[in-house]
């Protein structure tokens, strides 16, 4: 990712996070791909959802877990409508949201 | 490597690592762990399964010290397999670039919760049969339970379906056709009076009611 395409991710981070209906959000990415990251980044804090952008616009995967109080693909809605809204003008390829766990 | 000590979700972190973790509550924070969407649910599933177990564990060691480690062992591999995420099962959306999905791992764990809630079960193992990434394919599920046997086995079958069938419309769009209970163990103690219809632990009834094995629906 770049750093634009970071800043971007970690700020998804928040806007995902406050969505009613989610409980939490996960890394988009396998362990083994952060820690990678991570040792490239430094102390910077990696972003759970990611963002990486090719000739079609942004694709953005984002992966929470959600609670059990309300409807899950009405809280998927939510999250994809939120980060539409954060993206703004920005061309999107894909809006994934990938409903990890329902917790109890 | 067994099953048991392979890592959970690609963490690095192995069941008994994650046990380790929920012993000390979770702290210092592990953010490998915390995460993790499977490790998540593996920690909810131990939390579950170490509150529900407890007097069956306890009162079995005392009674049967035969009956305990293997069948924990048992419930605890098969959740291992269980909480990876596997397919990605499809919610509808009417915008092309929006594509919504929840985990196959994330429906085991709604079912065996669901099955789980139900007072004298502890759901053994959990298998979705059918094609759940094409919308609209009817899928059937699967559960084994263990009970201990405060209602007839049949009752305590019927409400985990009727909870199982509950989530699944609630939380997934998948077409749940049937809906298979079978009573995989009976921790009948020494102590209880088994209810009419129970299942003793040689699997046989004690009342009138019908076997409960495969029920169907």
């Amino acid at each position: 990712m770049s750093a634009d395409h970071d800043e971007l991710a970690l700020r998804l981070d928040e806007v995902v996070g406050e969505v009613e209906g989610v409980e939490a959000v996960f890394s988009a990415d396998p362990t083994i791909v952060r820690s990678v990251r991570s040792l490239a980044s430094g102390p910077e804090r990696i972003a759970l959802v990611r963002v990486v952008e090719d000739s079609e616009g942004l694709r953005i995967l984002a992966s929470v877990g959600v609670s059990d109080d309300r409807q899950a693909p009405l809280t998927a809605r939510r999250v994809s409508d939120a980060i539409r809204a954060a993206v703004g003008g920005h061309p999107i390829a894909e809006v994934h949201v990938r409903v990890g766990r329902v917790a109890h | 490597m067994t099953e048991r000590s392979a890592d959970i979700g690609g963490s690095g972190y192995t069941l008994d690592e994650l046990s380790d973790y929920l012993d000390r509550g979770m702290s210092p924070a592990i953010p490998a762990i915390d995460d993790n969407a499977e490790c998540q649910a593996m920690l909810a599933t131990l939390s579950r399964v170490a509150g529900l177990s407890r007097e069956l564990v306890s009162r079995d060691a005392a009674e049967n010290p035969t009956i305990d480690e293997g069948w924990l062992a048992g419930l605890l591999s098969a959740v291992g397999r269980e909480v990876r995420a596997g397919r990605d099962i499809p919610f509808s959306s009417s915008d092309p670039t929006t594509r919504l999905t929840i985990t196959e791992g994330a429906v085991r764990e709604l079912v065996r919760a669901a099955g789980d809630s139900v007072d004298g079960v502890l759901v053994g193992t959990v298998a979705i049969d059918g094609d759940v990434t094409q919308p609209g394919a009817e899928v059937a599920v699967a559960v084994t339970i263990s009970i201990v046997p405060r209602r007839s086995a049949r009752e305590l079958a019927e409400a985990v379906r009727e909870r199982v069938r509950s989530e699944l419309l609630k939380h997934t769009e998948l077409a749940v056709g049937a809906i298979d209970v079978t009573v995989a163990d009976v921790h009948l103690l020494p102590s209880d009076e088994p209810a009419p219809g129970a299942v003793t632990g040689d699997g046989t009834t004690t009342g009138p009611a019908p076997r409960d094995e495969e029920e169907q629906r």
